[in-house]
């Protein structure tokens, strides 16, 4: 279960998360949303250990994220929209790499980069240099280095760039069964049709707070007042 | 450690891999690098082996003098490191997207410190490390002393020299950061630079080289012996002191001595690289993120500077507006490009003001006004070399994956190429023409305008080969200048300029001791020999110029 409590986070007189308190259950798939600059970044970035935060705290099974960096990272598995690889290495060679820094045997590495590269349906170009690959190729080693460990708290912003449709319903069904399978997702993304489609909650962040947290069926009835269309809601939602 | 030694691996697997690539393009450039690389090395070695032929027998010099001008240099050297390993750590340690991914990662954070340390030290030392080897195997051979002798002291002196350099500018670096979260960027940049200054000041104020000449110079013909109580006691306490001390030493065969200097040279290497890691584990991460947060913070007020804002000029046309601005916004915003800026103005401020001492030492020794004048061309020319190199070489790589917008736009390539490297041409320029005038008016003003005049189109030509060869090894991948500038492209750029450089010596090199030796008879010296070099020049910089202008129009957009 992944805990935010009070979360905050300044910049100057910028406050970017002001108090955000959420609770994500296992095996939830929790889409957070927001319009651009509202704090989902930058929440991600705690999240992940790239920012510190001004107050508050965030545990993970029980971890304090924030004073236990290390262990909490070997349960996290991080999808940023940008993925880092290294050029001259093969998408294979990366997810070797990945595994290394998870302490993963030589043995469970190779049973993991096997499952994750059938699982992502990579194997026929994972032995190209990385510098060969279009966004959506690097898109989907990012994801399988991710889940090399088998993390059981996902995080993954913005999942669908560079990805073309066949891939993004091969996403959508990953995270989703990821979900099923105990893991706690926490995606952070503007595409409002993906969120309908996979998450069983969603959470909407504007100006460094929370100001809409609801399951899928609460969503439906709110849709429903708004002529079942989501997007109007988010907008009226969202705007100041 | 494991994960420390994981990573490396990878990391060097992918660095083997992206240099040696088998393919045509690679295999012209690695031939092309090697006979470079190796033609600089010899020359090097030819180069310190004449010289010191030169200082110990005909000027005389004496074995003492030698290594006290030696400890100045690696004085200069140990600072320069010091200040460049700043200005890199920050990029790298601070400022790159692979420590954003490793940060994501279960790593401990000292590793990720210690690796991105050693990356920095060895990827930056390399061409400097080849110099160092080909200058001692000369120094050696001179004294005649085995190769393996040669290996001994670069590894157990001068690379715990370039160590304790490189940990110390490190230090330096985590303790402003710290320092400036509390009392912000400019009071403390100002302090350091200050500081800099000051120690540069004190050093030259206290081992002043006219008063070690003259005093050296009472004991002659004994100026082989150590004279010790000449050196003051502040920069015996220096490693580079320690350095030239070891050198001299192995010159009269003093093991003991020897043993001592390198003793203290590696203990000192010991303890600054402690330190540095010490500081690195316990502030690395804070001041990580320090900079992260003052990244996400930076708001910018664009258009309130007329200078630097992107409303059309009265001057310039649309496209031309565009470009320069872009160039120069991103030129001041990006801390690692203005900071070096800034150091190597200083470092020329002060070499221009220091150069006024220089008249003191002259004598009427033709030979020895040769020599003076010789270094002094030869630095302001180097001078040249390093600006350019630092600022021009990058300036196609760093048009980045920015470079479509630049594809698609109704532009004239060709338009495009001219405005992004003018504003450091006119720069280079001028400020060639500032160390002509200020380097050759202690000589005569016949020379300032022979000089200006060779200056001129050096600086052309040298501009030219760094944009041009940026644009044949541009890396859009790539957005830290300073890794660009250290590239092996740059390296072998760096090596033709020198290479430009030894033509130029060359062709004036007898103009000049003729001019000296007609001046000092109080004869009047025939011009038409000074007219000759400078067509003769201006024909070969021309011709550099056009070939490289057409690579880099070639290559640039490819």
């Amino acid at each position: 279960m992944l805990e935010i409590k009070n979360l905050s986070k300044s910049f100057g007189n910028l406050k970017a998360v002001d108090k955000l308190n959420l609770t994500v259950e296992q095996g939830e798939l929790f889409g957070f949303l927001g319009p651009n600059g509202a704090g989902k970044t930058t929440t991600i970035k705690i999240l992940t250990g790239l920012l510190a935060p001004t107050n508050g705290n965030i545990n993970f099974n029980k971890v304090d994220i924030i004073k236990e960096p290390i262990k909490s990272k070997y349960k996290l598995g991080y999808i940023p929209d940008q993925p880092f690889l290294y050029d001259k290495l093969t998408g294979h060679e990366f997810l070797q790499f990945c595994g290394g820094l998870y302490n993963l045997s030589n043995k469970s590495l190779e049973e993991r980069i096997e499952y994750v590269e059938d699982l992502l349906k990579i194997e026929s170009w994972i032995h190209k240099k990385t510098e060969d690959y279009s966004q959506g190729m690097k898109q989907r080693v990012a994801i399988a280095s991710a889940f090399l460990h088998d993390p059981d708290l996902i995080v993954i912003d913005e999942p669908m760039v560079g990805l073309d449709p066949q891939t993004a319903q091969l996403v959508k069904k990953i995270l989703s069964d990821a979900a099923e399978n105990g893991k706690t997702v926490f995606m952070s993304t503007h595409s409002l049709n993906v969120v309908e489609e996979i998450c069983t909650r969603v959470g909407i962040i504007n100006s460094g707070k929370l100001i809409f947290d609801l399951d899928m069926d609460s969503l439906q009835n709110l849709k429903k007042e708004k002529n079942n269309n989501f997007e109007e809601l988010f907008i009226e939602l969202t705007n100041e | 450690m494991n994960q420390f030694f994981h990573i490396l691996k990878f990391k060097s697997k992918a660095y083997i891999r992206q240099n040696s690539e088998l393919n045509f393009a690679t295999i012209i450039k690695s031939v092309g690098s090697l006979i470079i690389y190796g033609g600089f090395a010899v020359g090097v070695f030819f180069l310190t082996k004449s010289l010191m032929e030169f200082m110990l027998e005909e000027v005389k010099l004496g074995s003492f003098l030698l290594h006290e001008f030696l400890s100045i240099v690696f004085f200069i050297f140990f600072l320069s490191i010091n200040a460049g390993n700043i200005i890199v750590s920050y990029s790298t340690l601070y400022k790159s997207e692979e420590i954003n991914f490793l940060m994501q990662k279960p790593i401990k954070k000292e590793n990720i410190f210690l690796l991105k340390f050693l990356d920095n030290f060895f990827y930056s030392s390399s061409t400097m490390l080849l110099m160092l080897f080909s200058a001692l195997s000369a120094y050696f051979l001179y004294y005649d002393y085995s190769i393996p002798g040669v290996l001994a002291i670069t590894i157990f002196a001068f690379l715990p020299f370039l160590i304790s350099a490189g940990s110390l500018g490190v230090i330096i670096l985590l303790i402003i950061i710290k320092l400036i979260s509390r009392f912000g960027a400019k009071l403390i940049i100002g302090l350091l630079l200050g500081s800099y200054l000051t120690s540069m000041f004190i050093f030259f104020k206290t081992l002043s080289p006219v008063y070690l000449v003259n005093s050296v110079m009472e004991n002659y013909p004994n100026v082989d012996e150590y004279y010790g109580d000449l050196i003051p006691k502040f920069a015996s306490y220096l490693p580079s002191q320690w350095l030239s001390d070891t050198l001299y030493w192995i010159t009269q065969n003093n093991l003991m001595q020897i043993l001592t200097y390198i003793i203290y040279i590696n203990i000192f290497a010991v303890i600054f690289f402690l330190i540095a890691l010490f500081l690195g584990k316990k502030y690395y991460f804070r001041t990580w993120l320090i900079i992260q947060d003052r990244s996400s913070n930076e708001v910018r007020t664009n258009n309130s500077r007329l200078l630097l804002s992107f409303r059309g000029s009265k001057w310039l046309d649309g496209f031309s507006n565009s470009i320069l601005k872009r160039d120069l916004i991103n030129f001041f915003r990006e801390p690692s490009q203005t900071l070096h800026f800034i150091v190597l103005m200083i470092l020329m401020i002060i070499f221009m003001v220091s150069l006024s001492g220089v008249s003191k030492v002259l004598s009427n020794s033709v030979q020895l006004k040769l020599i003076v004048y010789m270094t002094i061309f030869m630095f302001n020319q180097f001078l040249i070399i390093t600006l350019a190199l630092r600022f021009v070489f990058p300036l196609m790589s760093l048009e980045g994956n920015t470079i479509w917008k630049m594809k698609s736009a109704p532009i004239s390539f060709k338009k495009l190429l001219w405005l992004k490297q003018l504003p450091f041409l006119v720069l280079i320029i001028i400020l060639g023409q500032f160390l002509s005038l200020f380097s050759n008016r202690i000589f005569s003003y016949d020379l300032v305008i022979f000089s200006g005049l060779l200056s001129f189109f050096s600086s052309v030509a040298i501009t030219q080969v760094n944009f041009g060869m940026g644009a044949l090894f541009k890396n859009l991948n790539e957005k830290n200048p300073i890794r660009l500038a250290s590239s092996q492209g740059a390296s072998l750029t760096f090596l033709l300029s020198i290479i430009l450089l030894v033509i130029l010596a060359g062709l004036v090199i007898i103009p000049l001791y003729s001019y000296f030796e007609v001046t000092r008879k109080n004869l009047s010296f025939d011009y038409n020999q000074f007219y000759l070099v400078i067509i003769s020049w201006s024909i070969f910089a021309s011709i550099v110029s056009f070939i490289f202008n057409k690579i880099a129009n070639k290559t640039a957009f490819s």
